[in-house]
């Protein structure tokens, strides 16, 4: 868990208070205003229909889910059996065994996909995102008073069993509770979801929870605060084989915040203030034709020839190139700023991407430096900070991207002397 | 980044947005009025006042309406809507920060589900503090906490790398919670009752 918890645990509830209905009037307006015909044209636009409700945004969400595992886009993984109980039948029980420790491939946070309903203690529930925190024998849901905890043992290749150690009073469920929960991976290159379902629980609270109305599902988002010592990454792979992962020290007070395969996020979560290092596996100069054009010529594929790339854009400000060798790879690094007046003029961000038409993005992101294979936007350069990057070739005509960046200018040179230390640490281990 | 986002077109919508885009205003207005209740309710939490809220909403809703023919993907329909709403919003809220230099706290709409966690104390820390925030970090904590997005989804919203937005929103939470400990240093200074 990361120390922005309680925060975050503050301001879910908070936002679930207001007004959740749209005035008619807006509607209203708003037709008048794109047809400039009378209102009463626009009489049978007045009834209204009932929202989405919690339960259809779900259905949604399951949808798009489907279609991504139906395009090829994702992959199905499930566990390969670690112990020895047979997969379990609609009639399992949580108390056949004591089963063995969750696979090691579930300890993270994840963050439900869509909402979920958690009781209030007053006899309702409030629809909010829950975090599930997993580790070898526990399953944690923080709640807004008092954690629900659950012991967790593997009883089959894809299910788990879960006994209640401690839980709110207001929730219906005692200690002791036990249920099971079939789970399974999906994964695509941008991240990674966990699915629980077949839900068999004597706690209907921690069904709604786990597996809600929908599809059960839940977002990787972050392995949480770091101890200090080493580490490896859990989803960075970025030498794109299950032994290529990035190991790396840290002090304490540092927290991953974010992995994907292609992309590792390492951020103070307590002491410097807002320093971060992201690690990007396969970083291609953005296009910066000025037609947006896709296909224009790309930088060269060396570290120095990127470099020497970045030097030529305009706006930029460019600090060495200085030779650098990270992990047993060699590279430079450089230290970019944007030149003070200077306008963008072509970026993926601002048009929502070559040959799309998403609109205006929200935050003024004047440079795009990297896009990723798919030509998406993986590193920018604001108006108002610094960062350094450090590039590194990865040996197979491709370069990886260390960018180090702080919240703002001032904070730069303390970031680094926060920041290089770990880098200094990293080892890839292809 | 490639994955599902959460506002994702419902398949039975395609035929309404493709209506809509060939210049069909009741299509439209059915679009909108699935939508409202959503995107009202996101402005507002970002705004924090009905009225601008109405506002910035007015505002994107016509912007959509005017730039729907351009939208060559239909089921990125929620998304572009998304992200229209959201920089309405930003750009409604930085006319506040220029034009209100006394913030008030207003009293909140209509409190639903409420009990006893959030004190009425707490919910007018929260309002000062969050108003104290840039209009795009609320935004970003809007996204995340009262529509519950992960962090690829709102990338694909706001339009910004996914990177950055793991570092925004770590701002986001840093500068709120520095918000409210100011909060807490001024009520101590000017001697409330606890």
């Amino acid at each position: 868990m990361t120390r922005d918890n309680d925060i975050e645990r503050v301001l879910e509830h908070w936002f679930g208070e207001g007004p959740t209905r749209m005035p008619d009037r807006v509607l209203v307006t708003v037709t008048e205003r794109i047809d400039g015909l009378p209102k009463r044209r626009f009489g049978r636009l007045l009834p209204r229909f009932d929202a989405m409700t919690a339960g259809t945004r779900l259905a949604a969400i399951a949808a798009a889910i489907v279609v991504a595992v139906g395009g090829g886009a994702a992959i199905l993984t499930r566990f390969p059996s670690v112990g020895t109980t047979p997969s379990p039948t609609a009639s399992a029980s949580p108390s056949a065994g004591p089963g063995s420790p969750l696979p090691s491939a579930l300890y993270a946070t994840w963050a439900s996909f869509g909402l979920r309903q958690i009781p209030d203690g007053n006899g309702g529930s409030h629809s909010v995102r829950v975090d599930l925190t997993i580790g070898p024998t526990t399953v944690k849901i923080p709640s807004f008073k008092a954690d629900i905890i659950s012991s967790a043992s593997l009883i089959g290749t894809d299910t788990i069993a879960l006994r209640t150690v401690s839980l709110p009073t207001s929730w219906g469920c005692q200690a002791g509770d036990e249920g099971t929960y079939t789970f399974a991976l999906l994964t695509d290159r941008g991240g990674e979801y966990l699915t629980l379902s077949d839900a068999r629980d004597a706690c209907s609270a921690r069904v709604h929870i786990l597996v809600g109305a929908g599809s059960g599902t839940w977002d990787r988002t972050e392995m949480g605060d770091l101890t200090a010592g080493e580490h490896v990454s859990t989803l960075f792979r970025p030498f794109e084989n299950d032994a290529g992962r990035l190991a790396y020290t840290v002090p304490s007070g540092w927290a991953d915040n974010y992995e994907c395969a292609n992309c590792l996020y390492l951020a103070r979560s307590s002491g410097a203030a807002g320093t971060a290092i992201g690690l990007y596996g396969d970083a291609i100069p953005a296009s910066q034709d000025a037609a947006c054009n896709p296909s224009s010529p790309r930088a060269g594929a060396t570290a120095v020839e990127v470099a020497t790339w970045l030097k030529t854009l305009e706006g930029l400000v460019v600090g060495g190139p200085e030779p650098v060798i990270v992990g047993g790879l060699s590279g430079v690094t450089v230290d970019l700023s944007i030149a003070p007046g200077w306008t963008n003029r072509c970026s993926y961000s601002q048009s929502g991407g070559p040959g799309d038409s998403m609109g205006p993005p929200v935050y003024d992101s004047p440079l795009d430096i990297f896009s990723d294979a798919s030509g998406a936007p993986m590193l920018s350069l604001a108006l108002d900070t610094k960062a350094r990057y450090i590039l590194l070739d990865r040996g197979d005509g491709r370069v990886l991207v260390i960018g180090i960046s702080t919240t703002d200018t001032s904070t730069f040179d303390a970031g680094l002397a926060d920041a290089m230390p770990v880098v200094e640490t990293f080892e890839f281990r292809p | 980044m490639t994955r599902p986002v959460t506002t994702a077109t419902p398949l039975i919508d395609r035929d309404l947005v493709s209506s809509a885009r060939s210049r069909d205003r009741e299509a439209y207005a059915d679009l909108i009025r699935v939508r409202g209740d959503r995107l009202f309710a996101l402005a507002h939490r970002i705004l924090r006042d009905v009225d601008r809220a109405e506002d910035a909403l007015q505002e994107a809703l016509v912007l959509a309406w005017r730039d729907l023919p351009g939208l060559r993907d239909l089921d990125r329909f929620d998304a572009w809507l998304h992200r229209l709403v959201v920089r309405a919003c930003v750009t409604e809220a930085r006319r506040e920060r220029r034009h209100i230099a006394n913030l008030h706290v207003l009293p909140i709409d209509v409190p639903t589900g409420s009990d006893d966690f959030l004190s009425v104390g707490d919910r007018d820390e929260l309002e000062r503090g969050f108003r104290r925030l840039a209009p795009e970090q609320r935004a970003l904590l809007v996204l995340r906490h009262f529509e519950g997005h992960g962090v690829a989804e709102i990338a694909a919203i706001l339009g910004i790398p996914v990177g950055t937005v793991g570092s925004r929103l770590h701002h986001a939470h840093r500068a709120m919670r520095a918000a409210l400990e100011a909060d807490t240093r001024v009520i101590a200074i000017g001697g409330r009752p606890a």
